[in-house]
C-alpha cells in the first residue's frame, strides 16, 4: 500500500531531497485469468477499475490499454464538467457525475484540481431564452442547481464578454454554479492509482486484437502480450468503439469524428467562468496557467486521425472574436483533436450487449470528461450486476425501440451532436 | 480536403454539409411489405465505422447541391474520389467485391 499524498509526506520528502517518491503504480505483466477485464486505460476504464475494486470489493482485474494510461481523450478535452441537461436520461447520470467530482480528490488522494467555477449558456433569442429556462428547470427537479441570469447579470460575471454585440445581442444566460473545470490528466492519474493501489492491474502497451466468445458467452480476449482469460470484458474504448467492437462482431450506433480544441498564451486572469456563446457553438475558460482554452463544433466528416483541418479553426477563431472581442489580441499557441465516438442522438451508451459477460460504454461524444467518475461508477455497478437507475435509459436498444435522448432535437444523424 | 465533386471539379471541402457513412442503402417503401425493422436501423444508427477507406455522403450545399459519396481515408484524409450519389448504389452493386480496407 502506497503512502498517502499530504503535508507530513511533502515535508518529509522536501527534508529528504525528494528521494523517496516511488512511482505511483505497478507495472505487471499479464495474468492468464481475471474476473474482469476493462479494455481501454482511459479515464472511464480506470474509474471503472477503482470503483470495481473499492465498491464491489472486485479486485481481479485488468485494465488494458493499447498505449499508455490517460493517452487518448481523458488527456486531449477542454476539462469542463457540468450536468447541464434537459433530458432526464442524461441528466440523471450527469448529476451523479458532478456529485461524484464534488467528492474525487478526498476519495482519490490525489489533487484532480476540480474547479466549480461556474458555466454559463449564453442565450440571444426570446425562444434561447424560454428553451434556457425551461431547461434550468429540468435541471432543478433533479437535483441540480440552475440560475437564470439577465443581461447585467452575464455583464457582471463575465466583463469582456460583449453583450451588446448588435448582431447577436446577449439577453442572458442559464448559469450552473456547481460547475467547472478539473485536471484532465490528474483524473486518469488518480484513479490509476487509487485502482492498483487496490489491487487492479493495469497493464499498458498491450492491445487486444481478439474477443474469445464461445456460445454467445464472452471467456477472454487475445492481445499483443498473450490471451488472457476472463469472465467479463468491459469496453471503454471511446473513439476505437466500432473498432474493439467488430472484434465480437458487434455493429454499433457509432460514428467516429474528430473534435478540435485550441489553447492560446498565457494571460493573466481575464475570466473566471466556464462561458458558452448561443448564436454559433463556442465555449472558452481560462486555465489556472492562463491560456484561454476553447472549441466548438466537430470537422463534420467520419475520421479516426487525431486533428482536423483549417476551415473548422477559422470558423471557431471567427465564433470567439465574436463572443470575446478581446481575445482578437491574444496569440494562439496550440490546437489539437480527439477521436469522438458519436452516437445518432447524441447521448451516451452503457449496457450490456448481445454476447454474455461482454458490456458497453461507449457514445461519449463531446461529453465523455465530466462523465469520467459517473462514467466509472455506473459501468461498474452494471458489471458487478448491481444496476443503477443513472443508466437506466442509456441503452444500447433504444435507437431500435425509439427512446432516443435527443438533447438537441437534431435528429438520427451522428455528426449533428 | 478538396473533393473533386462530379459536376463541379475539385472543389474545398467547406463547400460540403457531410451526412454520414454510405454503408447501408435507403430502405424501399411502397412495395407490398414494409422494410423490416432492422432494415431501418442499419440505414439509420449502425456503422461498421472503418478505420480506413471509407464511403461517406456530402451535399454540395455550396455548389450544385447535388448529393455525391466521397470515398476517402478515415485515417490520412486523403480523398480518392466521388461519385454522384444517385449512381452509388447501382454502381456498389455490380462490384460487390470491392474492397473496403481496414
Amino acid at each position: 500500500m502506497a503512502d498517502r499524498y499530504g503535508f507530513w509526506r511533502l515535508l518529509r520528502e522536501g527534508l529528504r531531497g525528494h528521494t523517496g517518491w516511488g512511482p505511483a503504480w505497478r507495472d505487471p505483466a499479464p495474468k492468464a485469468e481475471y474476473d474482469v477485464i476493462i479494455i481501454g486505460g482511459g479515464g472511464h476504464g480506470l474509474a471503472t477499475a477503482y470503483y470495481l475494486a473499492k465498491v464491489h470489493g472486485i479486485t481481479n482485474v485488468a485494465v488494458l490499454e493499447k498505449g499508455y494510461l490517460g493517452g487518448g481523450n481523458v488527456g486531449r478535452n477542454t476539462t469542463i464538467v457540468r450536468s447541464n441537461y434537459l433530458h432526464t436520461g442524461n441528466e440523471l447520470f450527469y448529476e451523479k457525475s458532478l456529485q461524484l467530482w464534488e467528492g474525487l480528490s478526498a476519495d482519490l488522494d490525489y489533487n484532480v484540481m476540480f474547479s466549480p467555477r461556474s458555466i454559463i449558456n449564453c442565450f440571444h433569442t426570446d425562444g434561447q431564452r424560454d428553451a434556457e429556462a425551461r431547461r434550468g428547470n429540468q435541471m432543478i427537479l433533479h437535483g441540480a442547481d440552475a440560475v437564470l441570469l439577465d443581461k447585467e447579470g452575464v455583464r457582471r460575471e463575465a466583463p469582456l464578454i460583449d453583450v451588446d454585440n448588435p448582431r447577436f445581442p446577449i439577453y442572458g444566460g442559464l448559469m450552473q454554479r456547481r460547475a467547472g473545470t478539473a485536471r484532465h490528466d490528474a483524473v486518469a492519474w488518480g484513479f490509476a492509482r487509487g485502482a492498483d493501489q487496490r489491487g487492479v492491474d493495469l497493464i499498458q502497451n498491450c492491445e487486444v486484437t481478439g474477443i474469445d466468445i464461445e456460445d454467445g458467452r464472452v471467456t477472454g480476449v487475445q492481445t499483443s502480450r498473450g490471451p488472457i482469460r476472463a469472465k467479463k470484458v468491459g469496453m471503454a474504448v471511446a473513439g476505437s468503439t466500432s473498432r474493439v467492437g467488430a472484434l465480437a462482431g458487434l455493429r454499433l450506433p457509432i460514428e467516429s469524428h474528430v473534435l478540435q480544441a485550441f489553447v492560446t498564451e498565457g494571460i493573466k486572469p481575464m475570466l473566471h467562468n466556464v462561458i458558452t456563446f448561443g448564436a454559433g457553438h463556442f465555449y472558452i475558460s481560462q486555465s489556472d496557467k492562463g491560456g484561454l482554452v476553447f472549441g466548438a463544433s466537430l470537422d463534420g466528416y467520419n475520421t479516426y486521425a487525431q486533428r482536423g483541418n483549417l476551415p473548422l479553426i477559422e470558423h471557431v477563431m471567427e465564433a470567439g472574436v465574436s463572443f470575446v472581442p478581446a481575445m482578437s489580441k491574444v496569440r494562439l499557441l496550440r490546437s489539437w483533436g480527439g477521436v469522438m465516438d458519436m452516437s445518432p442522438d447524441g447521448s451516451p451508451i452503457i449496457d450490456k450487449t448481445p454476447i454474455d459477460g461482454l458490456y458497453l460504454n461507449a457514445g461519449w461524444c463531446y461529453g465523455g470528461f465530466k462523465a469520467t467518475p459517473g462514467s466509472g461508477w455506473c459501468f461498474s455497478h452494471l458489471i458487478a450486476d448491481k444496476p443503477t437507475h443513472h443508466i437506466e435509459q442509456l441503452r444500447l436498444d433504444r435507437f431500435k425501440t425509439g427512446y432516443v435522448i435527443d438533447e438537441l432535437g437534431a435528429g438520427a444523424q451522428h455528426n449533428l451532436h | 480536403m478538396l473533393i473533386p465533386c462530379p459536376h463541379c471539379g475539385l472543389r474545398p471541402s467547406e463547400e460540403f454539409t457531410p451526412k454520414g457513412l454510405a454503408e447501408a442503402p435507403r430502405p424501399v417503401i411502397g412495395g407490398a411489405d414494409l422494410p423490416e425493422d432492422a432494415t431501418w436501423q442499419d440505414y439509420l444508427h449502425t456503422r461498421t465505422n472503418r478505420a480506413g477507406d471509407t464511403d461517406e455522403y456530402f451535399h454540395h450545399a455550396l455548389g450544385c447541391r447535388s448529393w455525391v459519396v466521397v470515398h476517402r481515408n478515415t485515417l490520412t484524409h486523403e480523398v480518392y474520389g466521388a461519385t454522384m450519389a444517385s449512381e452509388f448504389w447501382a454502381q456498389k452493386n455490380q462490384q460487390p467485391e470491392q474492397e473496403t480496407g481496414q
